[in-house]
């Protein structure tokens, strides 16, 4: 309890701390970039894991995962982000932490595979800011215009898992998602006795959706596969309703902010599926493979789709070594590794152009007595081109978690 | 160890944080914002059809709160002066005046001049009148002097200063000084209404003097020397307690193309600009007014503020002025120009466009004549030009 009660404070402390932007303009299109994990555990494993049953882990993108759960636990993440964003002409780099999701699980039936979780995680994310400057004319004064975009989309579950019939595990959430996209727009003209006005976008979105998910049993053992301990595949399907969403356009002079236009339109974010296949080589040599597509393409706000998006798909293969526990064991040597390798075809699409992304991942699990664990991960991703006047993106990602694991309602025989 | 390792992960979170550092932002990419971009564009009321008209009218008030007073008669002006004053005399003599045991000799006004308008050289001369009725400097305009009662056949003055001085004096008619010190001891004996000094025919110019002000430095001043038969000579002083301008004229005549400001006729232009040729919801990022001036015809004094002001008129046929929005306009070169921004961002947030006001910034002091190129000017580029820089988002 104690160590919830930690948990709770270090939440509270981080939770509103964002500093600056870290990606490029790219993340103006749609909503942003889609978001598929939010802890060090997720990003060692390739933000997926369709397929993984870990009873130390919260894992989001498949609520079937948590029929493993076995201790109430607490989880929470926080991430550094910093991005080389760069043209043929120059280079920018730009960085930032954040408070990344919590999420806590109880385990209420080992028997019968439930457990109950619920969260607050990212969905997308909107982060970038620009500058461009405008020499004086014949007619108009020079001038700056300073581009800002922040903000996305955040969802909230509750969510239950259970086992079906031949060993079958399943999971369904229902997911309330909410969020504001803050597009700005500010002028800066370098005479000062002219007005610096800012013009402000800002979309707040409401609404549910929700996941399902499914993990299959052991299908080496249920094949009497040899020489495979473990073998699974999984499925989920997480679909978002319409987002009721206000729009707002604003334009504030000196202390004057006027609202231009105030409309209601919805938008609708395409399902996002995932799919995945696991095996295990003597309990402790995991391999995993994922693979995640999201129609972006289908994306509309207001009924208007977006030009710049096509169809997010994305493929990961991870390994995980973990250990088995032995009595005896030191600490390194209880250390969980975790490395893998991904390929995303995001649903940006630019000048004609897809922007595609490579990425290496790896972290570790390093033990904090039986039930608790300290994660670290660290990602490094390549994406898009500066071929046809694009942006490339080099980011490095660090991510820390924390996932707190206790026994309670213990019950004892009298 | 949970506390040791709280520890560890909030110095390393604070790490994070620390090392969260940006370069600045660059132009990486704004060419894929163009949905958010801005438009800056211009009006130019000498380039693009903004209709304009323009007048100026005479608007008289009351000009016992300015500092000065104009005496003379120059161009269209021929401007007058209420002067009255008050006693403050020990008791001794105010009971030996009861007792009417003393006998003015003398008594004469003296007035500090401070502005000159017209030809410096030219004649000046004035003569005092003994007014009869009460008057007030706060409420007595130019329109109440055709009903104001005085003396008129009987110049009370002599030995006046007429020549070029810093110091103007005048000696009264010691008849209607000992009234006032009668007044003073009794009113029901007695009136004192004060004097009208007005212009003779023959004067050329208009000289400017020191009015009442609260520090009594340099304002009009009667000194009144009585004697005692056989026992003393004294010389009480007179305290000016209500004084003001009174200037009369017509507008001066500049033709239809033109328009004018004066100051203390007083003389203001009304200019009214449609501003419906400015597109709804864009943001004024600034707003210039500049008047060329004829300086051929335009008139100034030996000193004066070389600007001119704008008001936004609430109401336009009542004058009514909005106080919020006033904005001057310098001089440069043969043209006045400032910036109007707020007058124009008021226009383009409702509130209702009545036109501008145009006055001279020293409305109440001198007699400055700017003569401005009105919208009717054959010259488009000589015509007031309201220059405006707006600002609209892509989403409008």
């Amino acid at each position: 309890m104690k160590k919830l009660s930690i948990s709770v404070i270090l939440i509270a402390v981080f939770a509103s701390i964002t500093i600056a932007q870290s990606n490029s303009v790219y993340t103006r299109a749609g909503i942003g970039d889609l978001e598929f994990g939010y802890s060090a555990k997720m990003v060692g494993i390739g933000n997926i894991g369709t397929t993984q049953l870990d009873p130390d882990h919260l894992l989001v993108t498949n609520p079937a995962s948590w029929s493993a759960l076995s201790r109430t636990r607490i989880e929470f993440g926080i991430g550094y982000r910093g991005t080389l964003i760069s043209d043929n002409q120059q280079s920018n780099y730009t960085s930032e932490t954040e408070f990344k999701g919590v999420t806590f699980g109880i385990p209420i039936s080992r028997e019968y595979g439930v457990g109950a979780v619920m969260g607050l995680v990212p969905y997308s994310r909107i982060s970038y800011s620009a500058e461009k400057y405008y020499p004086k004319d014949d007619i108009i004064p020079a001038y700056k215009l300073f581009y800002e975009g922040k903000g996305g989309l955040s969802k909230i579950f509750i969510g239950s898992s259970f086992f079906l019939p031949l060993g079958f595990s399943a999971g369904v959430t229902l997911d309330y998602y909410f969020g504001n996209q803050d597009y700005s727009t500010t002028i800066n003209f370098d005479d000062p006795r002219y007005i610096s006005t800012k013009y402000e976008d800002i979309r707040r979105s409401t609404g549910f959706g929700t996941t399902l998910g499914l993990i299959s049993s052991n299908l080496a053992r249920e094949f009497g596969i040899n020489g495979i301990s473990d073998l699974r595949v999984g499925f989920t399907y997480n679909f978002v309703g319409n987002l009721d969403t206000d729009s707002i356009f604003t334009q504030t002079s000196l202390s004057l902010v006027d609202t231009v236009t105030n409309t209601k339109a919805d938008m609708k974010i395409p399902a996002r599926i995932t799919g995945g296949i696991s095996f295990a080589l003597e309990e402790e040599y995991n391999f995993y493979l994922d693979f995640l597509f999201q129609p972006m393409s289908q994306y509309s706000f207001n009924n208007q789709p977006d030009g710049n998006l096509k169809d997010a798909i994305k493929y990961n293969a991870n390994f995980e070594y973990k250990p088995k526990r032995q009595a005896g064991m030191t600490t390194l040597e209880q250390i969980i590794w975790r490395f893998g390798l991904s390929y995303e075809q995001t649903q940006y699409t630019f000048n004609g152009q897809d922007i595609n992304q490579y990425s290496a991942y790896g972290g570790l699990s390093y033990p904090l007595g039986i039930d608790n664990t300290i994660d670290f991960a660290v990602e490094y991703s390549n994406k898009g081109t500066t071929d046809n006047n694009l942006l490339h993106e080099n980011a490095i990602k660090i991510y820390l978690g924390l996932s707190f694991g206790e026994l309670w309602f213990l019950r004892y025989d009298k | 160890m949970i506390k040791n390792i709280s520890l560890v992960f909030l110095s390393a979170i604070s790490i994070f944080f620390i090392v969260s550092c940006n370069d600045s932002p660059t132009d990486l990419g704004t060419k894929f914002l163009s949905q958010d971009g801005v438009e800056v564009l211009k009006l130019d009321s000498s380039i693009d059809t903004i209709n304009q008209t323009s007048y100026s009218f005479k608007n008289v008030f009351p000009l016992g709160a300015s500092s000065q007073l104009l005496l003379g008669k120059a161009e269209n002006i021929t401007s007058n002066v209420l002067l009255k004053f008050v006693f403050a005399i020990p008791d001794s003599i105010k009971e030996q005046l009861a007792l009417r045991n003393l006998t003015v000799i003398d008594s004469y006004v003296e007035m500090f001049r401070n502005y000159s308008f017209g030809d410096s050289n030219a004649a000046f001369d004035y003569a005092a009148y003994k007014v009869n009725e009460q008057w007030s400097s706060s409420s007595f305009t130019a329109d109440s002097f055709a009903f104001l009662d005085y003396d008129n056949s009987m110049d009370l003055s002599f030995n006046r200063t007429t020549a070029n001085d810093t110091v103007y004096s005048f000696h009264l008619d010691t008849t209607l000084t000992s009234s006032w010190l009668q007044n003073y001891v009794d009113t029901s004996v007695a009136s004192n209404y004060g004097i009208l000094l007005s212009p003779t025919d023959n004067t050329q110019k208009v000289l400017g003097f020191t009015a009442f002000n609260t520090t009594a430095e340099n304002d009009p001043r009667l000194r009144i020397v009585v004697q005692k038969p056989g026992a003393y000579i004294d010389t009480l002083i007179g305290f000016v307690s209500s004084d003001i301008s009174v200037v009369l004229g017509d507008i001066p005549n500049v033709g239809t193309e033109n328009i004018v400001v004066q100051s203390s006729l007083t003389s203001e232009a009304k200019l009214i600009f449609d501003f419906s040729v400015v597109p709804e919801d864009v943001v004024i990022n600034l707003a210039t007014l500049t008047l060329t001036v004829d300086t051929l015809a335009s008139k100034t004094g030996s000193s004066f503020s070389n600007r001119i002001s704008v008001y936004l008129l609430d109401d336009s046929a009542s004058n009514k002025l909005n106080t919020d929005f006033v904005y001057t306009l310098d001089r440069r070169g043969a043209t006045f120009t400032g910036d109007i921004t707020n007058i124009l961002r008021a226009w383009n947030n409702r509130v209702d466009n009545q036109g501008l006001l145009i006055k001279s910034t020293l409305e109440f002091w001198g007699l400055e004549t700017f003569v401005l190129k009105g919208s009717n000017a054959p010259l488009i580029e000589q015509r007031p030009r309201l220059e405006i820089v707006y600002s609209r988002g892509k989403n409008n």
